[in-house]
């Protein structure tokens, strides 16, 4: 009974999230549509993986959103500085390489945090391995040379029999 | 070479020297080309062991008219091996031949006189003959030239057990032929006694009855009416012999005052005649008329006697038809405490009764009729049944017992210490107890029985192992033990040091016996430091390999590698110590025990990490992808906390 529960009470939190996100960003195109708009485009590969990101998935999904935000942070301001709107924005994706940028840093982040836990993963277990060999290898000359302590000597047959 | 010095000549049997014993014509090689008396050598029958406490009284002395013992040992007769006694040859034709009656004067100066005087220095001795029977006195000359009876030999078989009938008290004549014991020098005078009879008549009118019948007519007319039956011997002699013959060893005169004729007449003792019953008591259908007779029937027959002694009969019978209320009330207190169903209490009960019935007759257990000093040489014959009846006496302290309802003709104190002495032997656990035990025990001359010793006579433990040797390089069994049950026995009874533990791991198997025949024998062999004492090499590679579970006991390879190195080395040079200094090493033994503890604890934990290895190989894998991701999420945060520093600066 309680896994299930545990289970939706993530689902709640992750609508939560989602609805907190959604309202975040609706206030935000509300109150400035113009980066709103810029935001919503470069942040798009994080925004997206997040809201498709499963239960073991969330790590990966906030490294790409933050990753992708690291880029996108420079444009958004110069945009708000200039107080450009919907147009504006536009105009500043079109124009010079923050998109890509955003992108990139997103679809690196994303690269990143599919491939370290393998890296990662594929170095521990090298060294469990050798531990292993090495414990096996001690264990089978300790067998060579020792024979066990008890159990091992049968009682000698009776003289007479 | 017996003694070191007599050859026995194997290819000369002498036929009739002594009794049915196999004898042999020997010479003494240190005689060189001097006229020797002719000697003979007489071999131990088989299973039997030769009187060892007569021979070393005797071996030595010369006692004229008797043929001493001259030396005795093992040797290698065309029947395999046996034990030999030499003595001089019989000097002449055994003295009784049918129809040559001996007249008085011949009787006395010729017989009586000798005989009395060599019983006299057995007697200062403190040795008894034990086998004055007609095929055993020769015609011979004394040292002195002057003719006369020689005594043959009697050392080369249990006490008495030659004896013909007749020819021993009833007490003696009733046991069985090794049961009747050293006995005492009156029991020799009532032999010569007897040989008298014979040689006065020329013939033994007893001869014609049967064995069991002479007893009774002995128990129940004395022994010289019953011997002489119809037949009438010259007064003289039968003043003489009548004294000889009296049922009690006490009133029968000594070697020294036969040689005094007159002054045995003189001493003649009138016998209380038996009181006879009105009508007799019938035990097993034999009709019993006097107590002597009771005591007989009811040790012939021990499970009639047991009925009668639980139904009161015997006392009944003692109190109204012999008129001995005392004799009554005497068997009544000796056997109430054994009245009880059972095997044991039912024997002690008749052993008690026939003790206090006949105080002369000997221990009677289960039908079978001993005197204590002769329970080695039964024992050494016993089989099967007979086997089993000596083991509850030795078991249930019979002998003490018996003494002590017999306390006026034994010496209580000094039988309750030997019968304790054989059941603390038979107790003894595994093969140092036992019968086998108690054979070894008491008969220091019987040679061991154990079938690895085939071929060789083996009677001290210096011999041991120089015969095992020769056996271990005869083809064995390679499961057999180097010591067997017998052996155990023989090593008990006549070994130095307290071997009991070695053998009762040895009888009862496990660990311990691996080692136990090597630490039985290594006791045995001279430390051989400085390369003296003889080698026993085939011996020590059948202990060694007996041993081997020993040596595989240690834990550590490396040792047991080192040990079968130095065990090669001293099996070559037939070293029994140091075996048993390389085996039995206690020291090595402990550290091994030590080191291979620590090295299983080791081992435990070197499986227990490589278990937990394998179990964590998922979780290794979920820990590193968190690791991973939440490093990737650090980086990209300290990223974006960067982008902010730079584009708000």
């Amino acid at each position: 009974m309680r896994a299930p529960r545990a289970r939706a009470g993530r689902r709640a939190g992750g609508a939560k999230s989602a609805w907190a996100q959604g309202l975040l960003l609706g206030a935000l195109a509300v109150a400035a549509p113009g980066l709103g708009a810029l935001a919503g485009v470069l942040l798009l590969p994080g925004l997206l993986a997040v809201a498709m990101a499963g239960p073991g998935w969330r790590g990966q999904a906030r490294a790409v959103l933050l990753a992708g935000l690291a880029l996108s942070l420079a444009p958004m301001l110069a945009h708000w500085r200039k107080g450009g709107g919907i147009g504006g924005a536009m105009a500043a994706l079109g124009r010079g390489d923050a998109l890509p940028r955003a992108w990139g840093a997103a679809g690196l982040a994303w690269l990143l945090a599919e491939g370290a836990p393998l890296l990662l993963a594929a170095i521990v277990e090298a060294r469990a391995t050798a531990r292993l060999e090495r414990l096996r290898a001690e264990h089978a000359a300790l067998a060579a040379d020792w024979t066990a302590p008890e159990g091992q000597h049968a009682a000698h047959p009776r003289a007479g029999d | 070479m017996l003694a070191g010095r007599y050859a026995t000549d194997f290819t000369r049997p002498l036929s009739r020297a002594c009794f049915d014993l196999v004898c042999f014509a020997a010479r003494d090689a240190l005689a060189g080309n001097d006229p020797a008396p002719s000697l003979m050598t007489m071999l131990v029958p088989d299973g039997m062991a030769a009187r060892a406490r007569a021979l070393s009284a005797l071996v030595g002395t010369g006692i004229d008219g008797l043929l001493v013992p001259l030396g005795h040992g093992a040797v290698r007769a065309p029947a395999g091996p046996a034990w030999g006694v030499v003595t001089a040859s019989p000097p002449g034709p055994a003295l009784f031949q049918p129809g040559g009656a001996m007249v008085e004067s011949a009787l006395v100066g010729k017989v009586l006189r000798p005989i009395a005087g060599v019983l006299r220095r057995l007697a200062e001795l403190d040795v008894t003959h034990r086998a004055i029977a007609p095929a055993n006195v020769f015609a011979g000359r004394g040292s002195k030239g002057a003719s006369g009876a020689v005594l043959g030999a009697a050392w080369a078989f249990p006490a008495g057990s030659r004896q013909p009938p007749g020819f021993d008290p009833p007490y003696m004549e009733a046991c069985l032929p090794e049961g009747r014991g050293e006995g005492t020098i009156a029991d020799d005078v009532y032999a010569l006694g007897v040989l008298l009879v014979a040689l006065a008549l020329g013939r033994m009118p007893w001869a014609e009855l049967e064995p069991g019948e002479l007893l009774r007519r002995k128990l129940a007319l004395g022994s010289l009416p019953a011997l002489l039956g119809e037949a009438r011997l010259p007064a003289g002699i039968a003043e003489l012999v009548g004294g000889m013959l009296a049922e009690d060893p006490g009133h029968r005169p000594t070697p020294a005052q036969l040689a005094d004729a007159q002054g045995l007449r003189a001493r003649l003792v009138a016998l209380r005649p038996q009181r006879l019953a009105a009508r007799p008591l019938v035990v097993a259908q034999a009709e019993v008329h006097e107590a002597r007779g009771l005591a007989h029937a009811l040790a012939e027959h021990p499970a009639a006697a047991a009925t009668l002694l639980r139904g009161g009969e015997v006392g009944a019978w003692l109190r109204r038809q012999v008129g001995d209320a005392g004799l009554a009330k005497r068997v009544e207190d000796a056997t109430a405490a054994f009245m009880a169903p059972d095997a044991g209490a039912e024997a002690m009960m008749v052993m008690r009764a026939v003790a206090v019935l006949d105080p002369l007759a000997p221990l009677s257990w289960r039908g079978l009729r001993l005197f204590p000093d002769a329970l080695g040489a039964v024992v050494a014959t016993a089989t099967g049944a007979r086997e089993t009846a000596l083991e509850d006496l030795v078991r249930l302290d019979a002998i003490s017992a018996w003494a002590g309802v017999r306390t006026a003709r034994c010496d209580v104190v000094a039988l309750g210490r030997e019968a304790r002495q054989l059941r603390l032997w038979h107790a003894e656990r595994g093969w140092a107890g036992g019968l086998a035990r108690v054979r070894y025990a008491l008969l220091p001359l019987l040679a061991c029985r154990s079938p690895l010793l085939a071929g060789r006579m083996v009677v001290s433990t210096g011999e041991l192992l120089e015969a095992l040797e020769e056996a271990a390089r005869r083809a064995r069994a390679a499961q057999a033990s180097p010591v067997d049950r017998e052996i155990g026995a023989f090593l008990a009874a006549r070994g130095d040091g307290r071997p009991e533990a070695d053998l009762a791991a040895l009888a009862s198997g496990g660990r311990d016996a691996a080692l136990a025949p090597l630490r039985l024998l290594a006791r045995l062999a001279p430390r051989r430091r400085d390369g003296s004492g003889p080698p026993f090499p085939a011996l020590a590679a059948w202990l060694v390999e007996w041993a081997r579970p020993a040596a595989q006991a240690l834990h550590s390879r490396v040792r047991r590698e080192h040990l079968a190195a130095r065990l090669a080395g001293l099996v070559e040079a037939g070293d029994l110590a140091g075996l048993l200094e390389a085996l039995d090493d206690e020291r090595v033994r402990e550290t091994d025990e030590r080191e291979a503890a620590g090295v299983a604890a080791r081992r435990a934990a070197i499986e227990r990490e490589i278990a937990g290895l394998v179990a964590a190989r998922g979780a290794r894998r979920e820990w590193a992808r968190t690791t991973a991701v939440e490093a990737v999420q650090a980086a990209a945060a300290g990223a974006v906390v960067t982008a902010l520093a730079m584009v708000l600066a």
